[in-house]
């Protein structure tokens, strides 16, 4: 559904990622991990289009949309929350929703938000409370559903589960799944939480400065010692 | 007068209120694209020069006729409509490409400036090159040449200007608040300035949303310069290099980063700028039974204000509350 | 055919906006100081020499000949002016006046001419207490440059200008003029007049002289603005600007540089202000300090030249300055050209195309530059400047 081939990516003159190239398939979990700093982020948005792509193609079923502009990618039907700054605190619950939709038209828009409300119904509780009030939890549910008002095909999370406490994280995950079980969605994950996450993952990468040292089945990864010991925590 | 009268009260109001209005377009493309517009001014120059020319070619015929006062009407929003293409000329023509290119905050205020000397040797060509008759009467221009004063109730006679600037601020503001809680359009421009890059991952049109910035900036100050035609007597392109300064004074007064604390700051800074020196001047002869003149200062006044803010709260507006509106 | 003098003069223009942009590019190229207050820099030059060196002149000649002075300011024209005023009074508040000012002035100067104590007085006067002036608006500059972030800054010294120049001084008519325009006082003693009359030029000896201390001034300048280029503390004052990391490291010695070149420059600008007042210029008036002229044109200079360059911006400003001149002679030229085919009729116009060609000439080229040669059309070396060139050249050619 997803492919990338050999991007490059960096900001202004930082060089950042190099030559990375994967493809997500559709209906699956990618997940890419690896150490703090290594340019996951940078990747994203670098397939976003907010990063400067240097070389290297986006093709988004069989498209190439490396130079679409962010703001158009959301009408492929690519919703992306990026990891920090991923709402609008100075807006209530509700405007940041209404903006999730902008251009769909109201009545649909209406429909969407309450859909969202159903699935969440925590966040109908502050409806209209400036985003800023919100607690870590809340505030990621929000992000999350932004990202769903325009019922994407293809889901970026960049580490929606970091801060989160325990539990609250592992629902999360949980409803990850359930994204690509019940909703068909296909879904790019990058996740601190790399054990965790790559128990659900079809497939994985991970990525060591800027570079992709694995490519393959998330439990190949989760199996490969070497690699989990050095990169990922994992015993 | 060192109880000031009504009239003071009200022509200092309707200074307060253009500067409001000036200060405010002035935030405005600050928060959407950071740049600090030094050709504002000379917008609101060309409003009044606009209402002016109307005036002597349109409703100079109109003297006696009761339609004579829909002026107040067709001419701010005639202005409006001049000078918001006018801004979104130069924001297309100049700061964009600028900014696309990666100019820095300095190189996009000399851009301004230089945009601003262009356009204001520009007007004054214009103004020379239009028939001697009307440039002198453009020039000269003051309330007493086009306007009659009216009768009001409990007020007296006054020129009816004086209240059509406040309201047209106070209706600009409200409108404004409206248009950016109850409007989509308008709610994705506070997204906008809060988190551009957000805003384009979720599909707002970012650079629409400058566009508009920039037309409603120029607008507003078209519409502030279309009233104050009859009240700064004299307009002409030079009073723009000086009158710049208080509107900046108004906007960082309000804090730069708030549009309601530009309309407030502005019409602070304004309406101080009329009555704080003729109060000081009439205490200082009500003391010493001298006369002095403070209103050629009158503009220290703003000058001392922005100054006072920068450098009592440099926090508030330098510090941490700007981060969250900078450009990523 | 064009006069000597009148050359000279336009050549002595350059000078002092080669002074100016040299004492800018300190300022902006190499301390990062956005300094849109240029104009109140020069015009503290020219207001020591329009304002306070009369004064000071008058005052020196209380004491050294008092009957002189007696007899200059005890006239029956000024009487309507002045009262009965006591004489320091006189000298303190009424020189300004336009009627006093316009005779008093020409009297004045030939007394000096002619009294080399009086002279050489006046003359250091002048250049110290316009470098003094000069490093206190410096001071009060970067007083405002370590607390504010750089658009702010740039807003704060242009509202500073502003307000000081055209608001203030230009106002205040018993101060420096205000509204009127005052005579810049001669301060050569007759003993170097007369030497420079004996140059076969045919031009006023004190406009000779004027033009020879400017270009002696403003070689001084460049050789300095080429040793801070060439210091430890130019590269650091460059990276400061390039690098908001090194900003943070250095934070303290970098406020201390800053205030140092604020203070140099600032000395250097109000110098290119007495040159220009005191040579160039017939009169003083703060309306003529504008920002236009004293801000604008001469960051126009320093972005054509390339900032941080000082050959760069030098080059810039002699170009600017005869591109603008150019303009200004060749477009009645033009109209009349225009008129002889019939397109223009009105005579009256080329007046104003001659007031408005050379800004809106300069605002075009600002723009274009911006866009498309933002590093100046002289680009600067990495680290490296022409005096490094230079340097490499003279080793190249020794071995
Ligand atoms: N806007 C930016 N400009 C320049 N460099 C940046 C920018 N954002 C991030 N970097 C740098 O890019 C590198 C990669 O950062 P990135 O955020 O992509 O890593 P990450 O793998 O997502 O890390 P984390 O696990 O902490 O989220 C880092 O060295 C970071 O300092
Ligand atoms: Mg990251």
């Amino acid at each position: 559904m997803l492919r990338v081939e050999s991007l490059n990516v960096g900001y202004g003159k930082f060089h950042i990622i190099f030559d990375v190239s994967f493809e997500v398939k559709e209906r699956t979990i990618f997940t890419i991990v690896g150490p703090n700093g290594g340019g996951k982020s940078t990747l994203l948005n670098g397939i976003m289009g907010i990063a400067t792509v240097f070389s290297g193609r986006v093709l988004y079923k069989g498209q190439d949309i490396t130079r679409v502009p962010p703001h158009e990618k959301s009408k492929y039907g690519i919703g992306y929350t990026p990891q920090t700054d991923n709402i609008f605190p100075g807006l209530t619950v509700m405007e940041n929703l209404m903006m999730a939709a902008y251009g769909l038209g109201e009545s649909m828009a209406r429909d969407r938000i309450e859909k969202v409300l159903a699935y969440y119904p925590a966040l109908r509780r502050r409806i209209d409370a400036k985003a800023r009030n919100l607690s870590g939890g809340e505030r990621q549910m929000l992000a999350i559903s932004m990202n769903l008002m325009r019922d994407p095909e293809f889901i970026i999370l960049d580490e929606p589960t970091s801060g989160l406490a325990p539990i609250i994280a592992k629902d999360l995950l949980k409803r990850i799944v359930g994204m690509r079980d019940e909703l068909k969605k296909t879904i790019l994950l990058v996740e601190q939480n790399a054990k965790a996450a790559l128990e659900v993952s079809d497939d994985a990468m991970l990525l060591v400065s800027g570079r992709s040292e694995f490519i393959g089945k998330a439990q190949a990864l989760l199996k490969d010692e070497e690699l989990g010991r050095k990169y990922l925590g994992v015993k | 007068m060192v109880l000031p009268s009504l009239e003071f009260l009200l022509s200092s109001a309707a200074a307060g209120a253009a500067l409001a209005l000036l200060s405010m377009g002035i935030t405005l493309t600050y928060m959407t694209t950071r740049v600090s517009n030094f050709a504002h001014a000379t917008m609101a120059i060309i409003g009044a020069v606009t209402t002016l020319l109307l005036l002597d070619r349109f409703f100079a015929g109109l003297r006696d006729s009761p339609l004579y006062y829909t002026l107040f009407l067709v001419s701010p929003l005639l202005a409006a409509v001049v000078t918001g293409a006018v801004a979104v000329i130069m924001y297309v023509t100049t700061i964009r490409p600028l900014i696309k290119k990666g100019t820095g905050l300095i190189g996009l205020m000399i851009a301004t400036l230089a945009f601003d000397i262009i356009l204001n040797n520009l007007l004054t060509l214009f103004l020379q090159l239009t028939p001697a008759q009307t440039v002198g009467r453009l020039l000269e221009a003051n309330v007493k040449g086009y306007l009659v004063p009216v009768s009001i109730p409990l007020v007296g006679y006054m020129y009816p200007h004086r209240l059509f600037l406040p309201i047209l601020a106070l209706l600009v503001g409200i409108g404004l608040h409206l248009f950016l809680t109850r409007t989509q359009f308008g709610i994705s421009m506070r997204a906008s300035i809060e988190n551009p890059q957000l805003a384009r991952i979720i599909g707002i049109n970012v650079e629409r949303v400058y566009l508009v910035s920039w037309f409603l900036s120029g607008a507003t100050a078209g519409m502030a310069g279309s009233l104050l035609a009859f009240e700064m007597p004299g307009i002409s392109p030079a009073a723009a290099y000086l009158y710049i300064v208080s509107i900046f004074a108004g906007s960082i007064v309000g804090g730069l980063n708030s549009i309601y604390g530009a309309l407030a700051g502005g019409f602070l800074v304004g309406s101080m700028e009329a009555i704080v020196p003729v109060f000081i001047s009439d205490v200082y002869q009500l003391v010493t039974g001298e006369y002095i003149d403070l209103l050629r200062y009158q503009r220290m006044f703003s000058f001392l204000l922005l100054i006072l803010v920068l450098l009592v709260a440099p926090e508030g507006l330098a510090g941490i509350k700007w981060r969250g509106i900078r450009r990523g | 055919m064009v006069e000597l003098s009148a050359l000279m003069i336009e050549l002595g223009n350059i000078i002092t906006f080669v002074m100016v942009v040299l004492a800018l590019n300190l300022m902006a190229g190499f301390a990062g100081i956005p300094n849109f207050g240029m104009a109140v820099f020069v015009y503290t030059g020219a207001f020591v020499v329009g304002a306070l060196s009369v004064r000071f002149a008058l005052l020196l000649l209380a004491v050294l000949d008092p009957a002189t002075l007696e007899a200059l300011l005890n006239k029956p024209s000024y009487k309507p002016y002045v009262g009965d005023m006591s004489l320091v009074e006189i000298i303190l508040f009424k020189t300004m006046e336009p009627t006093i000012n316009r005779t008093l002035i020409p009297e004045l100067s030939s007394i000096i001419s002619q009294n080399l104590v009086l002279a050489l007085s006046v003359l250091i006067f002048t250049f110290v207490v316009a470098v003094f002036l000069g490093v206190v608006v410096g001071v009060i500059s970067s007083y405002a440059a370590v607390r504010l972030k750089e658009d702010y800054l740039a807003i704060a010294l242009l509202a500073f200008s502003e307000m000081m120049v055209q608001v203030f001084f230009a106002q205040t008519d018993s101060l420096a003029g205000g509204r009127y325009a005052i005579y810049a006082p001669n301060m050569w003693p007759s003993e170097l007049s007369s030497v420079a009359a004996a140059l076969p030029l045919g031009v006023k000896p004190e406009l000779t002289l004027g033009l020879i201390l400017a270009i002696g001034l403003a070689a001084l300048t460049y050789l300095y603005a080429e040793r801070i280029a060439n210091s430890p503390m130019g590269r650091a004052l460059r990276a400061m600007r390039d690098d908001e990391f090194v900003l943070s490291t250095y934070g303290r010695d970098i406020a201390a540089m800053r205030l140092r070149v604020m203070m140099i420059g600032g000395a250097l600008a109000a110098l290119a202000g007495v040159i220009y007042a005191m040579n160039f210029q017939p009169v003083v008036k703060a309306t003529d300090y504008t920002r236009l002229a004293w801000t604008f044109v001469p960051w126009a200079m320093m972005i054509i030249g390339g900032m941080a360059n000082n050959l760069g911006v030098v080059l810039g400003a002699v170009a600017i300055y005869v591109g603008r001149k150019a303009l200004e002679f060749a477009l009645p030229e033009l109209f009349d050209a225009l008129k002889a085919v019939g397109l223009v009729t009105e005579a009256a116009a080329v007046d104003v195309i001659r007031a408005v060609a050379p800004n809106i000439f300069v605002g075009v080229l600002i723009l274009l530059m911006l866009y498309l040669r933002p590093k100046g059309l002289v680009e600067e070396m990495p680290g490296r400047t022409l005096g490094d060139k230079l340097r490499e050249l003279k080793e190249k050619f020794s071995r």
